[in-house]
């Protein structure tokens, strides 16, 4: 549920100089994205681009994303072209450059930590739809660490998946491999 | 491959609308709580995965087994791997048992014993070569080849190579990848010692092609001092002896592309009359961290020496001294830089760090090798199929 502390936070981010564009969720949300963050979303990106549009106070509306998945896509987005600045600020000194990373690391654990497996599905989905290749990628890898150790049930409910084996089918394809079965994380 | 949803743009007067195409037939509601990832998305998820959780999940449904054993996923999720886990094979009192290498040998409990579907009873299974987590072995010296994949557990039995045994015969066996026709190839070449030509059989099967055809011999008469060859740099190689004009040590390679014997030079030190072989007690050949290594000992040394570019002679550099007189049998590289090696007996496991000193030692039972047979193997983590070449 996003309230006025995040449209708040965002604006206070941007300076006056910059521009920015106003974006609209089905559910009420309004944003006024930073053009850099902003243009990191491919399909915003393409569409001023191809249109050879500029930027107006035209809003768009987003009627395939919800607030709280903008907003989260908004945090990381703006965090990753800071971290992408520091990096490049700190080229050459490999010190720097380590902290960098380390700090981004932790921003990235933490980020995803906090997102239950169905937040963690619809960023994807937002994500995807929006175009964001950097912000997919750590999507997917965050998804593929939250399964790996887990056991076939888990990974079933986390993806909406039928099993259509007989208990037969599923019994032997477990018993050929059985080793891949064992220490696998409790349910 | 691509992922990008397919979007409508319509302008109103002081708004733009970007939705989704295949949404805007959905009510809202429906569109809101769609929560089905893409199959695209999907793939790329299972391809950051490693081998153990894939192999696993075959159970997960019908499609996801389909999308697992595709070989070109098998392909795919092999290259894009940061790093693959290292595995290495013995002989266990019950059969096969694989280590992973890079985690503590610890006591007998972190073994894992594989299951070999093809293996006979009263046979030992000769461990020949591995390439990117396919093993070839065999029960005989001349028949009986297989290439499996202990991870998978698929298996597939070449056809007889027509090699007739002889009881002096000795044998060189090479297995490796050939990227110029995408292809992994299988020697087996078996030569009575002392006689330059009768006697010699060179032969290569290619998977993709399941038939096996002739190589020419070596030009220097050559006898090797083990029969499993090690792969470097699209080459397999063995340690051995040129027999003419005189006695040398060097390294004799079989190019997997062009299909032909060459030489490797040799350690300069090792090369040439003045060496007395009586001073070397022990050599060995293998790949570490994908360099071509000698472990030599000599003098009372225990030394591994690798060639730091390949084919270049004066590349060979002393990585370190081994401490103790275990005689050790290399296997593989470890996290770290360390060398895993087995004693001269087998049963006992060590790692060595980079200056030398041991670091863990374990005693396996893992049995000695009567002959000139290899008892143990490293492999890779791969979900490559050996039939992967017969279902097309």
């Amino acid at each position: 549920m996003a309230d006025d502390g995040v449209n708040t936070k965002v604006e206070a981010v941007s300076k006056a100089t910059t521009e920015t564009i106003e974006l609209r969720t089905e559910d009420g949300g309004v944003f006024d994205v930073d053009k850099p963050v902003a243009m990191e979303f491919l399909i915003l990106k393409s569409f001023y681009e191809d249109e050879g549009r500029v930027f107006d106070k035209t809003s768009i509306r987003l009627p395939n994303v919800k607030q709280l998945e903008l907003s989260k896509v908004i945090e990381y987005c703006t965090r990753a072209l800071e971290f992408g600045a520091k990096s490049a600020a700190a080229a050459g000194d490999k010190d720097a450059e380590r902290m960098v990373r380390q700090e981004r690391e932790g921003f990235e654990a933490e980020f995803v930590d906090e997102l239950s497996n169905e937040m963690l599905k619809e960023l994807i989905l937002a994500v995807n739809f929006l175009d964001i290749k950097e912000m997919l990628d750590f999507l997917i890898r965050s998804v593929a660490n939250r399964i790996r150790n887990r056991s076939v049930a888990y990974v079933r409910q986390f993806f909406d998946i039928e099993n259509d084996f007989t208990p037969q089918e599923e019994d032997q394809i477990h018993q050929e491999n059985a080793w891949a079965f064992e220490g696998v994380d409790a349910d | 491959m691509k992922m990008r949803v397919d979007f409508v743009i319509v302008q109103h007067r002081d708004e733009i609308v970007i939705s989704a195409r295949d949404s805007i037939d959905f009510t809202k509601e429906e569109a809101m709580s769609r929560k089905f990832l893409p199959e695209e998305v999907v793939v790329e998820i299972l391809l950051r995965l490693p081998v153990k959780s894939l192999v696993r999940f075959r159970c997960v449904s019908k499609r996801w087994l389909s999308l697992i054993s595709d070989p070109r996923f098998a392909k795919s999720q092999f290259k894009r791997a940061a790093d693959h886990i290292q595995r290495l094979l013995f002989p266990t009192p019950f059969g096969l048992g694989s280590l992973e290498v890079d985690l503590p040998f610890g006591d007998s409990s972190a073994v894992r014993e594989l299951f070999v579907p093809f293996k006979q009873p009263n046979l030992r299974l000769n461990l020949l070569g591995s390439c990117d987590g396919l093993v070839f072995a065999s029960h005989y010296d001349h028949k009986d080849f297989y290439i499996w994949n202990p991870s998978t557990g698929e298996h597939r039995k070449l056809p007889d190579p027509g090699i007739s045994p002889h009881p002096d015969n000795e044998y060189m066996y090479g297995f490796g990848y050939d990227s110029s026709i995408d292809d992994y190839k299988v020697i087996v070449t078996s030569f009575l010692p002392l006689r330059p030509s009768p006697g010699y059989v060179g032969k290569i099967l290619s998977l993709k092609n399941n038939s096996w055809k002739s190589i020419k011999k070596p030009d220097d008469v050559f006898s090797s001092f083990r029969s499993a060859g090690a792969l470097c740099g699209g080459a397999v190689h063995w340690l051995g002896e040129v027999l003419r004009p005189e006695a040398n040590l060097a390294i004799l390679a079989f190019d997997l592309a062009e299909e032909k014997f060459r030489q490797v030079p040799m350690l300069p030190m090792l090369e040439g009359e003045d060496v007395d072989y009586y001073d070397i007690a022990y050599t060995c050949l293998v790949n570490l961290g994908g360099r071509l290594c000698l472990i030599l000992l000599w003098h009372a040394d225990e030394e591994l020496w690798g060639m730091m570019e390949y084919g270049v002679q004066k590349s060979w550099a002393r990585m370190f001294r081994i401490d103790g007189d275990y005689g050790p049998k290399p296997l593989c590289m470890s996290r770290g830089n360390q060398l895993v090696a087995t004693n001269d007996d087998g049963n006992v496991l060590i790692r060595a760090n980079p200056e030398g000193k041991i670091v863990e030692s374990c005693v396996f039972c893992i049995e000695q090798s009567p002959n000139w047979h290899e008892p143990s193997a490293v492999f890779v983590e791969s979900l490559l199929s050996p039939l992967f070449a017969l279902e097309f």
